[in-house]
């Protein structure tokens, strides 16, 4: 836009009417024009006054600068000076002087303070390559970009199924209302960007403030609501009415992403599911924040980087109780999403390879001086199972467990993840054929010693009443012989009832009884 | 009653109720520094066991057991103990009865009992110790074999009347909301 020395003198006018006063050294020529006459979209078309009244096919001085610019999220204005040399100031809106600067501004005043959000007059006094007096200058809107909350929402599953979290160590159990994660501020106490913190890696407990994991099933589309701050060390936002839209890769904006509004929050849906397996992913969304002029040019203003740990799970939680506890714990998931990394969302699947990593990965030792658990009791009855989850987790009783342990263990596992699991009893006083017990490396049928080859009872697991048995107390021998040696290493993950009782007792006619969840602590 | 009657009085209960049990040198040497105050036998509840008391005992924290007046914590060098606070001598019977089925998957394990007065016993006393006392129903699982001592320890610290005060208050969700939590002795309560 061209500026003609009579609008100039309108405008010099107007402002002394108002009472405006020019800055201390500051000549009258460089008073501004009135903001509001400006259209932001056009702010960066170049504006010049040539006093000699010459054209531009002879190169007048050039000053270019994006309209729009966030001094923390994306760094300083770029101040580019073509077609001569200047001296550059910035003014405020008033005609105030905010600062000399060269080829760049950082959004500071003179004395080092930030200038609060909105619209500076950006102006370069000097001389074109002619030698000849010029000056240009450009309406520029200082602004403050950024995301100081975000929430996490399904819609029942239609496209997002969102699957609580719980950490027991201070019973918090996640809210869908309530933000995942937020910034107090949105500056450092330094007055540097603020960033949002890691996922939270404690698993026992969520300290306030922390960037709480997300766990959805994993072909759930997550939706995410943003909200903007406008309060900080810059004053508001400086964003309503400007245009400033938004967008992340990977994600489409469902609503709230043009012309920004901190009253406005930005709803976001992922466009691919979380994955396409079971397992942990971590992931940075580049929230980025830009204005696209009339005349389709984009400026781009800055990219805010919110870490977000994703739990994908194979469904919601499966325990037939209910209470905050029979959620999903990331004491619990985490681990077991990262031993199943990449495994094929089956139910099936899941459990035979939760049984393979707690008999080989858990560290747990069958107890062969009692069968005694240390992590379940039953209470009144063998339907009634309680099992300590949170002491199992920090393994406050050792690594020496039984088989109602293992059945609780596996049980835990499973339905946090969705793969739904009941334990069962094998009753009743059997003769033992060969058994390899968890964390044991030999088999045997006497695991109790010479005087110990019979089960009073055992815990196993099943989801449809002995049909099929996982166990991970133990694996069976699965050769033609499970009576005598040699023996053939057949871990129990998903076999038939009668061919599970076949293999594991050598007499005693045991049988299946009773089909549970029992209680989680 | 004179102090030197008194422990002649003591030693001959604990003689009759202990003396079956096999006796390891550890549990020997904590007879002999058995308490002045243990309990005597009772036909009225026991409150159970001040949860302060338990540091004292050589115990971390508890874990107390949500809708149950039962509690489990860690023994200093490896085990655990279980208190269950039963509402009468009766049912706490039975209970001890299916527990020690279920205390070891072993069949026919090379458990010794003993029974008397209310008091009764099943294990080994090494290891692995289950012990009613009327409404009260321990459970010990002890690493370093002291099984036995812990049990008699734990015995002797039993109440009638729980101290004031509430051990922790929650606020249960499940289907509605309701306050619940623990009292001193870890017995659960809860209010509508």
């Amino acid at each position: 836009m061209r500026t003609s020395t009579s609008m100039l003198l309108v405008v010099v006018l107007a402002l002394a009417s108002c009472g405006y006063t020019a800055s201390p050294g500051s000549p009258s020529s460089h008073l501004p024009s009135s903001p509001d006459s400006e259209d932001t979209s056009s702010a960066a078309d170049t504006q010049q006054n040539v006093d000699s009244g010459q054209g531009q096919e002879d190169l007048p001085l050039d000053l270019v600068v994006a309209p729009v610019f966030d001094p923390l999220l994306g760094g300083p204005l770029e101040i580019t000076v073509l077609q001569g040399s200047a001296d550059v100031t910035v003014w405020d809106e008033k005609g105030g002087f905010v600062a000399s600067v060269t080829d760049s501004w950082d959004g500071r005043t003179a004395s080092g303070e930030p200038a609060p959000t909105g619209r500076y007059l950006v102006r370069a006094d000097g001389a074109d390559y002619m030698s000849r007096d010029e000056w240009d200058q450009e309406w520029v809107d200082l602004v403050r970009c950024g995301v100081t909350s975000a929430l996490a929402e399904g819609d029942g599953g239609k496209t997002a199924f969102r699957v609580p979290l719980y950490w027991y160590e201070n019973e918090y159990l996640q809210d869908e209302a309530q933000p995942f994660v937020s910034l107090e501020f949105m500056e450092a106490p330094d007055g540097s960007l603020a960033l949002f913190p890691s996922p939270n890696e404690d698993l026992a407990s969520l300290p306030p403030g922390a960037n709480q994991p997300l766990a959805f099933t994993w072909d759930s589309r997550p939706i995410l609501t943003l909200w903007l701050g406008d309060d900080g060390i810059f004053g508001s936002s400086g964003l309503p009415g400007l245009g400033i839209q938004v967008q992340v890769p990977g994600w489409t904006v469902l609503s709230g992403g043009t012309d920004l509004d901190p009253g406005v929050p930005i709803v976001i849906q992922a466009d691919e599911p979380v994955s396409d397996a079971l397992g942990v992913i971590d992931e940075d969304l580049l929230i980025g924040f830009f204005l696209e002029s009339n005349g389709g040019t984009v400026y781009e203003i800055g990219t805010q980087v919110l870490p977000v740990r994703w739990y994908s799970t194979l469904g919601a939680t499966t325990f037939d109780n209910t209470g905050d506890q029979y959620n999903a714990w990331p004491a619990f998931v985490e681990p077991a999403l990262q031993a199943l990394e990449g495994l094929e969302p089956d139910t099936d699947s899941v459990l035979s390879a939760l049984v393979e990593w707690v008999f080989y990965e858990s560290d747990l030792v069958y107890d062969t001086t009692y069968g005694a658990s240390a992590y379940s009791s039953y209470r009144g009855g063998w339907g009634n199972a309680t099992f300590l989850g949170s002491d199992f987790v920090e393994r406050r009783y050792g690594d020496v467990v039984n088989c109602s342990d293992c059945a609780g263990i596996l049980l835990t596992y499973a339905n946090m993840l969705g793969a739904r699991l009941d334990y069962t009893m094998v009753f009743r006083n059997f003769a033992l054929n060969y058994i390899l017990a968890i964390g044991i490396e030999e088999f045997t049928h006497c695991p109790f010693g010479p005087w110990g080859c019979s089960f009073s009872y055992h815990a196993v697991n099943t989801y449809d009443s002995g049909e099929n048995i996982f166990d991970s107390t133990l694996a069976l021998d699965g050769d033609e012989d499970p009576g005598t040696e040699p023996c053939e290493t057949l871990l129990v993950r998903k076999i038939p009832g009668e061919e599970y009782l076949d293999r594991l007792a050598m007499n005693g006619n045991p049988y299946f009884q009773y089909e549970a969840q029992g209680t989680l602590q | 009653m004179s102090r030197f009657l008194f422990i002649v009085e003591l030693c001959m209960y604990l003689g009759f109720f202990l003396l079956p049990l096999p006796r390891p040198a550890h549990a020997q040497a904590a007879e002999q520094q058995a308490p002045e105050s243990a309990p005597t036998p009772r036909s009225t509840p026991w409150a159970g066991l001040p949860l302060t008391s338990l540091s004292s005992l050589g115990l971390g924290t508890p874990t107390l057991f949500r809708g149950e007046s039962t509690w489990q914590a860690p023994i200093t060098g490896g085990g655990f103990v279980r208190l269950s606070i039963l509402p009468d001598p009766g049912s706490a019977e039975r209970e001890f009865s299916f527990q020690a089925d279920a205390a070891t998957a072993m069949a026919a394990p090379p458990f010794q009992v003993w029974e008397r007065d209310g008091v009764e016993a099943r294990g080994d006393g090494i290891g692995l110790l289950l012990l009613r006392d009327h409404n009260v129903i321990i459970v010990v699982r002890h690493q370093q074999g002291g099984a036995f001592s812990m049990a008699e320890a734990l015995r002797a610290a039993l109440v009638t009347e729980a101290p004031s005060g509430t051990w922790k208050t929650l606020q249960e969700r499940q289907g509605g909301e309701q306050r619940a939590g623990w009292d001193s002795c870890g017995r659960w309560w809860a209010v509508p």
